[in-house]
This record gives C-alpha cells, structure tokens and sequence, in this order.
C-alpha cells in the first residue's frame, strides 16, 4: 500500500487521501480539472471566476495577473485600475520570474516596487504587505495616506474595514484549523505570524474580529450557484481599491512559487476548507514530501504456511543443537530376548553332535524335483560331457557343497565328464572344491586316475548376460582354455561340442535367483533335448519351481538345499554330506518352528492383555 | 583324523578359520573391533582374488595374448578389442569422455538386448503359455492325472496370478472432487493377490532360514571335527 507522508505533522497516510487524517493538512495539492467538477463549477474557468468577483464586489486579482497579456474576463471593466507600481510590478514578475531589472519599473515608483520585490525575494511578503497596509494611518493621519493611492481616506478606511473582515475569515478559518487534533505547529505558526503582526496593526478593529462576514460563511460547495445568483445583487466590484486587490495574499504564493494559471479555479473538495475555491496551498507542490513507497517486511502468508515455516525454523536450529548422545543399554531385553533366541538355537544344533540319540529318520516321500533329476542323471552314460555352472558364492558353500555333492556323486558314479564354469569370479574355485568334497563322498575313483582327466574347468564366463548367451551360442570361442590356462577342447570328449545343446545335461547351481533366471533366459531358448536340472539354495527354490511346473517344463529337476541333497542321496542309496548335516538340521528347524509358534502366542496374548487394558501394544496408551 | 595327521597347512588353516569363525560369530553379541577386522581382511581378500581371475582368465588369455600373437592383418583384427577398451579409460576424463561413449553405448546396448531379448523369449512366453495349459485337458488326460484336480490346481494358481498382478496395479482413473481409489472390485482382487503373495514370501523366509541354518552347520560341524582331531591328538 502506498503510504504518503503528512508535510506538516510526518504521519502516515494512504496515498488516496485528500488530507492528512491526523491534522486534515492537505496532501495532494489542488488540481482540480474544471471540467471534472461541473458541479461545483459548472462552467468555465474564466466564467466563474468572472461571476466570483462580481459577487464579492472585487476583482480575482489572479485572474488580473492571468490577464496580463492574456484574456481579460469581460464582465471586470467595472472594477478601478490598479495604481501604476502594482500594474507595473505585475508586469515584472509575470514576465520576467521577479527578477526585473531596474530599468523595468517606472522611475516614479521604483523606491516602492524595489521594497516590494525584495520582500518578495526574503518570503515575507506576506506579513509585510499587511504590515505597510496604512490601514492606522488612514484613520489617524490622512497626510499619510500614500499618494499613489487614488481614493480618498475616507473610501480607503471603509476599504479597510472590508479588509479587517477579510483578516476575520481567515483567523476564523485558523481557528477552525486549531480546533483539528494534530495539526501541525509549523503551519499554524505560519499563519499565527502574519496574522498577529496585522492585528498589531488593526488593534482598533478587534470589535470586527468577532463577526464573521456573511459572504464567508455562506460559502460552501453545496451553495455557490446560489450564490452566483445572488452575487449580482451584492457588493459591486469598484468598492474595492485596486491596490487592496493588488495584496491580496492569494496572488502571492502564484507569484512566489510559480503557480500554473487557472489555480484560482481550483475548488477545495475536503476538509474544513470544502467548497472554497482559489485556497492556499498548504505546501508548495514541490515540497510536498512524499515518501517512497515502503512495502511491508512481511510475508502475506497463511497460517498453514507460518506453522510449516516455524516448523522448519525449528528443525533448522535443532541441527546446530548438540544432543546428548543417548546411554548406552549394556543389556536390553531385545539383546537379551536375541541371546537367548541364539543359545537355543546353538543348544539345538550342537545337541546331536555330542549326543549319540540323533534323529536320523529321513523322510520317506521323494520329492518328484529330486526324483526327475535322479532319474535324468540315471540316464548319463559313461564319459558323456555334463556342463556344471557353479554359480554359488563362498558364503553359502555350507548348503550348496552338500546339495550339489550328492549329485556330483551321482555323475561321478555314471562316469560322466564334468564340464565345469561359472560367470561368478568365485565360482571356478568352488567348482574345483566341490569336486575334490564329492571325490571323497563315497568309494569311487573318479579323479584318482593320473591318466585321463575326468573332468575340465572352463573357468570364468565374462560378459554377464551377453557372456552367458555367447557361451551358449559358442562354448569353444567363449572359453577356449581350462582354467590353468592350458586348450580345453582338446579333449575328445569335447570335440563333438559346438554350443551348449551338445552336452549331455546341463547342471546350474546357484543361491542367487537372478542368476538362475539368467540361465534359463539364455540357455533354455537353445536346450532342445538336453536337460536342465537346478541345484539351488533353499531360499531361491520356490522361484524356480515355476520352471519346473511349467508345461513344457523349462527345467526338468530340482534339487534344493539339505533337504534336496537328503532326498536325493535317498534315491541312489548313498549318504553324502546332507547326511552328516541332517540331525543338527532337523533339530535347528523344530527349534525354529517352536519360537515361532511360542512368540507368536505370546505377542498375541500380550496384544490382547493390552487391549484389554486400554494400552497399545508397544506399552502406549491408546 | 588325528593331530598327526593333519600337515602343516591344515593346522594353520584349520586355526584360522576356527578363529576368525568365532570372530565372526561374535558379532550376535554385539558389533566390535575385531569383526570389523576380520570382515575388511574377506572384503579384501575377494576384491584381490576377483581381480586376479579377471586378468588371469579375461585379460591375458582374451586380450592381450591374442595381440602379442598375431601377425600381419590378424594384429588389426585381435586389436580392436584393445582399442576399444583403451577408449574406455577416456570416460576418467572428462574433457575426452566423448571418445569412450561409442563403446560403452555398444556395451550397454548388447547387455540391454540380452537382457529383454532373453526375458521375453526365455520366461515371459514360456511361463504365459504354462500357465495357459493349465487348461488344457488333453494334456491333463495324457499326463493321466485327475482332470478335476487338475483344473482346480490350475484355478488356484491362475487366480494368483491375476490378483498378485492386480495387487500391483496402483492406476486409478482420478475424479473431481472425488477421492481417487481403486475400485472395489480391483481391491478384493488386490487382497487375494496380497494373501498370494505373503505365502510366497513365507516360503521364502524359510529358504532364506533353511540355508542360514545349513551354513551354521557347516561351520560348527567344521570347527567341532577340527576340535575333535586336536584333542584325539594327544
């Protein structure tokens, strides 16, 4: 909002207003377009004032000022002539910005137009104007009278008296202004000044002061048609000297400051002034301080806004706070609750290897996974190239070693000629582990013969999903040696062996679904009557189930984890490593399953005793 | 097997993996100096080990050797592979990042084929078609199994199929003025899907606890039968 400042008492007011609320000082100097204001006016410029100074019986000594060398209202020939220093420093200062040489004024009045226009050039016109007015003289000494002056003193005191009601209108307009709260010191003592120093000098007229002439009071916004009207039956403008119209003070301010023509056609519109036309202005429009427009510090912002931002603020200062670092629980009950759940855990899985009762019942249903691959595996003749990806990482070589070595005994036992590779960096050294763990599962001699290499180790499979494919496309160019470096397909077993649909079976061990799914992906497209058989990690097989569902079956066997290897050690008759793992397995299991069933029971039956007292679980009140 | 018969690297390797097992399974009571230790020396004994397969398997047999061997014409065949890959190292610098961007735009463009080319073709179809005959009847009466079980088998597993891929479909068509959500029907079938799929995750918390549970074996079984030679020893 635009603000604008009082001249006179510095307050704040809106830039809209007229005057100031606080003094009732004018804030926007006058400028009034006539034509805006037809009712008030309702007629030209020129017209009214032309009607105004018939009805007050004086000349507008502006619009005389106007006139020089401009229009001359045509209702003003009844009006006497201004005395030749005033015509003339008219003149002067309308034509030459009252600086006027001296050459300018007229030699007879040129002592006179002097002082005059010095006064002028200090600002005190005003008061002096008032104060050299022989207003005193007139009455007491006519000698006095200044000759210039054509009229007689007799005219010139009843002149002076219409002049005394003059200064009575406008200290009843003062003390209008005093009577506003706040107006402002300045201004009053402005006005104060001249005011007393003229009635210092109509001290005899002070019985006038009290009466406020007729003409003023009737003056007002709403009535000046009337009184245009009626003006033509009032005072008649030759009552009125020419040098009393020559001083009056609403020409001097147009004169000092530079006053555009027409101001005397401005009519006030507000404040105690209203209606009255050709006023003052309160301050020069120049000096009218105006403040720049102060736009509020502020945010306009909602409440759901001002809470976000506090919020914020908050957190922003919470983060340069030091928190004391919470004491550390040597023993909680969660740790606890999680020790006691390992011990028994630990007691279950360490109780059959020190105990000789071990429960060695091994499930009677062979999974029909397990019994596929057996059979698949049954079928292996001597010497047939079996491709095994070990696809396994070190960390769950504790599972899959046991899986995969009961199927590694199988082929052992059928002689086939194991293909190993792997694309996990791992995976190569796995593979050779896992065959030495197999060789010594059961009483075969699979690798014990110096003379013929029973197996191969094609190593790493670089390039991911694009090596796995190219492998499957073209085995020998992917992987051309073993993994000591040395030809690989040199072997004639491997001779006959040009992508991955010539081998006899093909074996994926992996505990991680992401590479099983990447064998399927890429190989299964290619395998046309080569099977394909996982062994994975108990917790990928229900995501390779589906495969092995699947009609046509994409994978034809399954084994997965301990209890795979079990089953599957079941269907040969032999007993691998998932044998030896078996006792601590179960037992681990029904450990498992009994926390289970405990802590879910009791966490139900602490949720119900909490409800039932009204409590949230967690110990919370609800 | 006996103290005596353990030789030298079994003794020590069977020490060191005894000790750094129950470092590492001091970690249930509380997370401290020496597990960190012992997990930085498996972190940098992989990265090592992996390094080394990848030169000793890729690098040499692949890439440099064939450079190293080839003569005439053959230089400008096995070296293009070289090239490539030495522009590759242009992607450290920025300034010159655009001369590797071919090549690994080459890369990423064949693993992406791959990858798609494999899925659609090698599970997507496939496991659309298996779930398809389920309702194949001629098929059931070949394979000799009980046509209504049968259907009923392959109702179970078509209806948690669809509601498992419902319980994933989050479109809704928005209104205004209205509160956007699924209609009632997709969230019925959402929650049938959701039952679906926490057996399926069921299954596999017990795989994941099966196969934790066979690697604590392994390791104490192993630790005890070390153990077990140590004190037959003497």
């Amino acid at each position: 909002m635009e603000i604008v400042i009082c001249p006179f008492c510095g307050k704040e007011n809106r830039a809209e207003d007229e005057t100031c609320q606080y003094c009732q000082a004018r804030l926007k100097p006058l400028r009034i377009d006539p034509e805006s204001q037809p009712g008030l006016i309702g007629q030209s410029p020129g017209e009214e004032s032309q009607v105004f100074s018939k009805k007050e019986g004086k000349p507008d000594s502006q619009d005389g000022l106007q006139a020089s060398g401009e229009v001359t209202p045509a209702g003003k020939p009844a009006v006497s002539e201004p005395s030749d220093w005033l015509t003339g420093f008219r003149n002067q200062i309308t034509t030459q910005d009252l600086t006027p040489g001296p050459e300018a004024l007229d030699d007879e009045r040129q002592p006179e137009a002097r002082d005059i226009r010095q006064d002028f050039e200090a600002g005190a016109m005003l008061d002096d104007a008032f104060r050299s007015l022989p207003f005193e003289n007139a009455r007491d000494n006519e000698e006095s009278y200044p000759e210039f002056l054509p009229d007689e003193p007799q005219k010139a005191e009843k002149v002076g008296d219409v002049a005394a009601d003059d200064l009575a209108w406008l200290r009843e307009l003062q003390s209008q202004y005093n009577e506003v709260d706040g107006l402002s010191s300045a201004a009053s003592k402005k006005d104060e000044g001249w005011l007393a120093a003229n009635e210092l000098s109509q001290d005899s007229q002070k019985r006038e002061d009290e009466r406020v002439p007729r003409w003023v009071g009737e003056i007002s916004a709403g009535s000046l048609d009337k009184q245009d009207s009626e003006a033509e039956g009032g005072l008649s403008a030759s009552e009125l000297p020419s040098w009393l119209d020559a001083t009056r003070p609403l020409a001097t301010p147009q004169i000092i400051f530079g006053m555009p023509s027409g101001y005397s056609d401005q009519v006030e519109i507000a404040g105690p002034l209203a209606g009255l036309p050709g006023l003052l202005p309160a301050e020069p429009e120049i000096a009218l301080g105006r403040k720049a427009a102060a736009y509020p510090t502020q945010l306009q912002v909602s409440e759901t806004n001002r809470i976000q931002a506090e919020i914020f603020d908050q957190v922003l200062q919470s983060e340069g706070q030091n928190r004391p670092l919470p004491d550390r629980v040597l023993v909680s009950s969660q740790k606890v609750m999680r020790m006691a759940f390992a011990l028994i855990i630990l007691f279950a899985i360490l109780a059959p290897v020190f105990s000789l009762q071990t429960l060695e019942r091994y499930p009677a249903i062979t999974p029909v996974e397990v019994l596929s691959a057996s059979q698949i595996i049954s079928r292996i003749g001597s010497e047939s190239p079996v491709l095994i990806a070990v696809e396994y990482e070190p960390g769950f070589s504790g599972e899959l070693d046991a899986a995969l070595a009961a199927v590694l005994d199988h082929l052992m036992i059928q002689g086939a000629f194991l293909v190993l590779v792997s694309s996990v960096p791992s995976g190569p050294m796995q593979a050779e582990h896992i065959v030495g763990v197999s060789n010594q599962v059961g009483p075969h001699q699979y690798i014990n013969s110096a003379s013929q290499k029973e197996y191969i180790n094609l190593g790493y499979i670089s390039g991911g999903l694009a090596g796995l494919r190219n492998f499957a496309e073209n085995p020998r160019l992917s992987n051309p040696s073993d993994i000591s470096g040395e030809p690989a397909w040199e072997n004639p077993v491997m001779v006959n062996i040009d992508d991955i649909n010539d081998f006899s079976l093909v074996i994926v061990a992996s505990e991680n679904h992401d590479k099983s799914r990447a064998w399927i992906e890429q190989t299964s497209p290619l395998l046309e009557d080569t099977p394909l058989i996982y062994v994975v990690s108990a917790q990928s097989e229900p995501l390779i189930r589906p495969f092995f569902d699947a009609t046509p079956q994409q994978v034809q066997g399954i084994v997965s984890g301990v209890i795979g290897s079990v089953h599957y050690g079941a269907t040969i008759g032999r007993q691998g490593i998932a044998h030896l793992y078996w006792p601590s397995f179960n037992s681990g299991l029904l450990a498992a399953a009994i926390l289970i069933v405990v802590g879910g029971g009791a966490n139900a039956l602490l949720a119900l005793t909490a409800s039932k007292n009204g409590r949230k679980p967690g110990g919370k009140s609800l | 097997m006996s103290l005596f018969d353990l030789g030298a690297a079994d003794l020590i390797g069977g020490l060191l993996g005894l000790a750094v097992t129950l470092v590492v399974f001091s970690h249930f009571i509380g997370d401290n100096a020496v597990f960190r230790l012992v997990l930085h020396i498996f972190i940098g004994m992989s990265a090592g080990y992996i390094a080394v397969v990848v030169a000793y398997n890729v690098l040499w047999p692949k890439l440099l050797r064939p450079v190293l061997e080839a003569e005439g014409w053959e230089l400008l065949w096995v070296g293009l592979p070289l090239f490539f890959s030495l522009l590759l190292f242009a992607r450290l610098f920025p300034r010159y990042s655009i001369l590797g961007s071919p090549v690994l735009a080459f890369v990423v463009g064949v693993g992406a084929a791959a990858a798609v080319g494999g899925a659609v073709v090698g599970v997507l179809f496939p496991q659309v078609r298996a779930t398809i005959n389920l309702f194949d009847l001629d098929a059931i009466r070949q394979n000799q199994e009980n046509v209504n079980l049968a259907l009923v088998n392959g109702s179970i597993i078509l209806v948690g199929t669809i509601s498992s891929l419902a319980y994933f479909h989050f479109g809704v068509r928005g209104k205004a003025g209205s509160k956007t959500q699924r209609s009632t029907w997709m969230e019925w079938l959402a929650q049938v899907g959701q039952g679906f799929i926490v057996i399926a995750f069921g299954m596999i918390f017990a795989g994941i606890y099966a196969a934790a549970l066979a690697a604590l074996i392994e390791r104490l079984s192993s630790i005890t039968r070390f153990i077990y030679s140590l004190v037959a020893g003497f």
